[in-house]
């Protein structure tokens, strides 16, 4: 009887070997013990639990521990990438083509990896993360490695054709670091895949107020003072619009201060003007377009 | 008392059950039943998913006991679950004044 409860248990895991074989050796022990006390085998399997609900805890318990492991992976695969791209900046400029795929592949590793880093940052020391986010969670360390990977790639084949060995040599490192991390998502995502989940109400906004909540209480209650019209929760393209207007502007200043040289002179005004407000709806319209693309598997948008 | 009324206390309720003194599973809930007047009377397995989140988190550590007739864990507090432990406590001290005196005023 207990031999075909195990078997029972076993068939319902779908975990790793190890886990599994240590799940049966804890499991037969407590139901012996229970006998031993003076239960009958009956008694003691059904005090122990049904095998499916015991099973779907632990998928659950699986599930969370894996997605803050690879959300770990994931936001330190993001930090090498940060230090790696500023030592890129400093040297020559990349072949239009490649510099294009790095620009906006930065660009999608960096939203993507903000995302990644403050759902690790939410639920890293909670004691489960809500099964309905496990997709979520899964889905921006997956697009922030593939996004790290293409761009390592550019830099590879830039550096490989440029003559530039330290650059090949870095996006060589940086495109394996970027697979490791896209293998070992992959793997654990496939956890979550057993663990039923409803479909999640939250958004990327509601993260970062759990963030704020935790680690910046007095912060959030000066902006949670702030009009209601500025609550950007649940209303996903005003989001977007203000977003991209920010980026557009950011890399239009960027722009006008770093690459031309500084603010420019009276006679030039008008050019620059020009210059900044053809940069900045370009980048506005690039990120209202991968807000389309990817904005719902991210979990911005629902 | 219903299994889910522990909900959000099991963890804490592991550490300080387990803080005296290490032990396996079965004692585990053997003395979380004596403690609690038996009061605490869950679905015996959940114990153990919950025994294995607290030693992926670090509050626990685990290891075959050596000699025993059976294959046997035995789970131990370790130093960061006796801190975690120490601020549960102050945690449920001050929520528990604090609904005490909401429901002592009703």
């Amino acid at each position: 009887m207990i031999s075909a409860y195990l078997d029972r248990l076993s068939a319902e895991l779908r975990v790793p070997a190890r886990t599994r074989a240590r799940i049966l050796a804890e499991a037969r022990d407590h139901i012996e013990e229970s006998i031993a006390a003076g239960r009958s085998e009956a008694e003691a399997l059904a005090a122990f639990g049904e095998p499916g609900l015991l099973a779907a805890r632990f998928h659950e318990e699986l599930a969370s521990s894996s997605a803050r492991r690879a959300s770990a992976h994931t936001v330190l695969l993001v930090a090498v990438f940060g230090i790696a791209m500023t030592l890129a900046a400093f040297g020559p400029a990349n072949a239009f083509g490649l510099g294009i795929v790095v620009f906006i592949g930065a660009q999608l590793a960096a939203v993507a990896g903000a995302i990644a880093f403050v759902r690790w940052l939410r639920y890293r020391s909670t004691v489960a993360v809500p099964s309905d986010r496990l997709g979520d969670i899964y889905r921006a360390n997956a697009l922030t490695a593939g996004a790290i990977g293409v761009v390592a790639l550019a830099e590879l084949v830039n550096g490989l054709g440029a003559g530039r060995p330290a650059l090949a040599v870095g996006g060589g490192v940086l495109l394996a670091a970027a697979s490791a991390v896209g293998l070992r998502v992959r793997s654990a995502s496939a956890r979550a895949r057993v663990v039923p989940a409803a479909a999640p109400d939250e958004d990327v906004l509601d993260d970062v107020v759990a963030v704020g909540n935790r680690y910046a209480p007095q912060l959030m209650s000066a902006v949670q003072r702030t009009p209601a019209w500025l609550d950007l929760r649940h209303k996903p393209w005003r989001f977007c619009l203000v977003f991209a207007t920010m980026c557009g502007l950011a890399l239009a200043g960027w722009h006008a201060l770093v690459e031309a040289g500084g603010p420019p002179d009276v006679s030039n005004v008008a050019r620059a003007l020009l210059a900044g407000v053809v940069i900045a709806s370009i980048e506005a319209v690039a990120v209202i377009a991968c807000f389309a693309a990817f904005g719902r598997f991210l979990g911005i948008r629902r | 008392m219903r299994p889910e009324a522990l909900k959000g206390h099991l963890d804490s309720l592991l550490l300080a059950v387990l803080a005296k003194e290490p032990a396996h599973g079965y004692a585990v809930l053997e003395r979380l039943r004596e403690r609690s007047g038996g009061a605490f009377d869950l679905p015996e397995g959940t114990i153990y998913p919950a025994l294995h989140r607290l030693e992926e988190a670090g509050l626990l550590r685990s290891s075959w006991a050596p000699g025993a007739t059976r294959r046997r864990r035995i789970y131990e507090v370790t130093a960061k679950g006796r801190r975690a432990l120490s601020g549960a406590r102050g945690d449920w001290r001050t929520f528990s004044d604090a609904v005490n005196a909401v429901l002592a005023g009703a």
